[in-house]
């Protein structure tokens, strides 16, 4: 898949940028990663949340 | 007389203790000969404390002998999970790269409260590397196996504290939750689990993982002995910046109260994506309660994706520079999640935290007609070891990431939590069930498992 090859390059770059070394055939599984976390961010970024909603980054219930 | 921690109770343990039928030392030997027998086909401890264990069980009974008190737990045989810091010790985290760190200089703040109040630590148990798991695998140490049969998971990532417990090598045993890290090994080995309120338990001492969403939790074989074991626990701890400054408020002594509560199941995404073990425990729990009331808990999904991205983002920066500087020493299943989170977008984990408070405010508001919610604690009992995926709901879900699917919307917002481990049918294994309480009140949890537990629905009995 084009989108595919767009993740692998984007982790590409980014573990030269982070000068993290790792087997060939372990990219593919963080480009697997890569798209289930980035399913996650899509369903939290298209919740719809009011201006005012504080983000609750110290938590007390 | 020998008691060891087979088949007793904590609770039972402590008065023999209390009351001279056994000693504090015979318990431990008793333990540590359990432990040498079971321990090498199941591999629950990377580290057994012998020398010390014996040293406190000896220090008990001379306060016994003296006539002193050695506190609620007595002689009661524990172990904790190997990211909580015990003096003398590596705080292995899961990890071989945490093998190079000094050892630590002072037992982390549960540990110290258990032993003050006479319990008798045996070890460190194993666990998922540093927490990010729900199997109970581990490439360096091996994965903890489940009592109820050696070829399937113990879960994750309490997984030596789960096999620990359930085998009886100990009468309790702590571990951490973050997204479900107590309750997943506490529903696939059949035991009672409580993760407590966010910041009820200190967690000074434990090696982190998510600080937004890290807890202490515990594993014990009734829900009696989480009581007993919680109400010791209990109080603030300015070492702990998340430790609430709230009073204790004992549990034990409300156990048996009578009174109705207000209880509901959980529907829609909680019965999507069970499969029918985890169907039928719900609903023989509910038949048990008398429940038939049905409510939605809102956004589960959207909880759990937040839960997710909040976990990956601040794991992944908590390790980025081990990640940067010895990537082979990582167990790849877990190093390759981290790294795919280093290119987490910030705005996404801005956004799960603001959608963490909207989130709160809906589920807070359905406290005000119930006082408790019943749900599946896994989608599924416990897979084969080495299994990637499994399919419940019609759903095929990777083992690793979703075991977790029930717990983590729940632990999200740090809400209290007793996982009851529902009588399996003849040759089927344990499952639990989540018993889901407003912030604070535990102690409504602990009863209703504590009533499930006498009405013979839920039991934690010994795997042997």
């Amino acid at each position: 898949m084009a989108d595919d090859k767009a993740v692998d390059h984007e982790v590409e770059q980014a573990l030269a940028a982070l000068d993290v070394s790792i087997p060939a055939e372990n990219r593919a599984v963080v480009v697997a990663h890569v798209r289930i976390l980035r399913q996650h961010a899509a369903a939290v970024m298209a919740f719809p949340l009011d201006d005012d909603t504080e983000p609750a980054p110290v938590f007390r219930p | 007389m020998t008691v060891a921690p087979r088949g007793r109770t904590a609770a039972e343990t402590a008065e023999a203790v209390r009351g001279g039928r056994t000693s504090a030392k015979a318990v431990t030997e008793a333990a540590l000969a359990r432990i040498a027998a079971r321990d090498p086909a199941l591999n629950a401890f990377t580290d057994v404390t012998r020398d010390r264990a014996i040293a406190e069980a000896t220090r008990i009974d001379r306060t016994i002998a003296a006539g002193g008190d050695p506190g609620p737990l007595a002689g009661v045989p524990f172990a904790v999970k190997n990211l909580f810091d015990i003096r003398g010790l590596v705080t292995r985290a899961g990890s071989r790269i945490n093998l190079d760190l000094p050892a630590a200089t002072r037992d982390a703040t549960a540990i110290r409260r258990l032993s003050d109040a006479g319990a008798v630590l045996l070890g460190a148990l194993n666990m998922g590397e540093y927490a990010y798991d729900f199997t109970g695998e581990n490439c360096h140490y091996g994965a903890s196996r489940n009592p109820h049969d050696p070829e399937r998971m113990s879960g994750g990532s309490s997984g030596g504290s789960g096999t620990a417990a359930a085998s009886g090598m100990v009468s309790f045993a702590l571990g951490s939750d973050t997204n479900g890290s107590v309750r997943v090994p506490s529903s696939l080995c059949g035991l009672f689990g409580l993760k407590p309120t966010f910041g009820r338990l200190s967690r000074a001492g434990v090696f982190p993982f998510c600080a937004s969403l890290d807890h202490v939790g515990i594993m014990a074989r009734s829900a009696a002995d989480l009581a007993l074991v919680y109400d010791v626990m209990q109080g603030p701890d300015p070492a702990d910046p998340v430790c609430t400054s709230r009073a204790p408020e004992p549990a034990a002594p409300l156990l048996e109260r009578d009174g109705a509560l207000r209880i509901a199941l959980a529907g829609g995404y909680f019965e999507a994506l069970a499969d029918e073990d985890a169907r039928n425990a719900v609903t023989s729990v509910a038949d048990a309660l008398g429940t038939r009331q049905r409510i939605e808990i809102p956004e589960a999904a959207t909880a759990r994706s937040a839960a997710y991205l909040i976990t990956a983002t601040e794991a992944a920066t908590l390790h980025r520079e081990r990640l940067r500087t010895r990537p082979l020493d990582f167990d790849p299943d877990v190093r390759d999640r981290l790294l795919a989170a280093l290119l987490a977008p910030a705005p996404a984990y801005i956004q799960a935290q603001r959608f963490r408070r909207w989130y709160h405010r809906r589920v807070m508001a359905l406290f005000e007609t119930v006082d408790a919610i019943i749900a599946p604690a896994t989608p599924c009992s416990a897979p084969r070891i080495g299994q990637k995926t499994f399919v419940a709901g019609g759903e095929t879900m990777l083992v690793r990431a979703s075991l977790g699917v029930f717990t983590q919307p729940i632990s999200f917002i740090g809400l209290p939590v007793v996982v009851a481990p529902v009588r399996p049918p003849p040759g089927r294994m344990p499952i639990g069930v989540q018993i889901i309480a407003a912030p604070w009140r535990e102690a409504v949890a602990l009863r209703i498992a504590a009533r499930l537990e006498r009405d013979g629905v839920c039991a934690a009995p010994v795997a042997d």
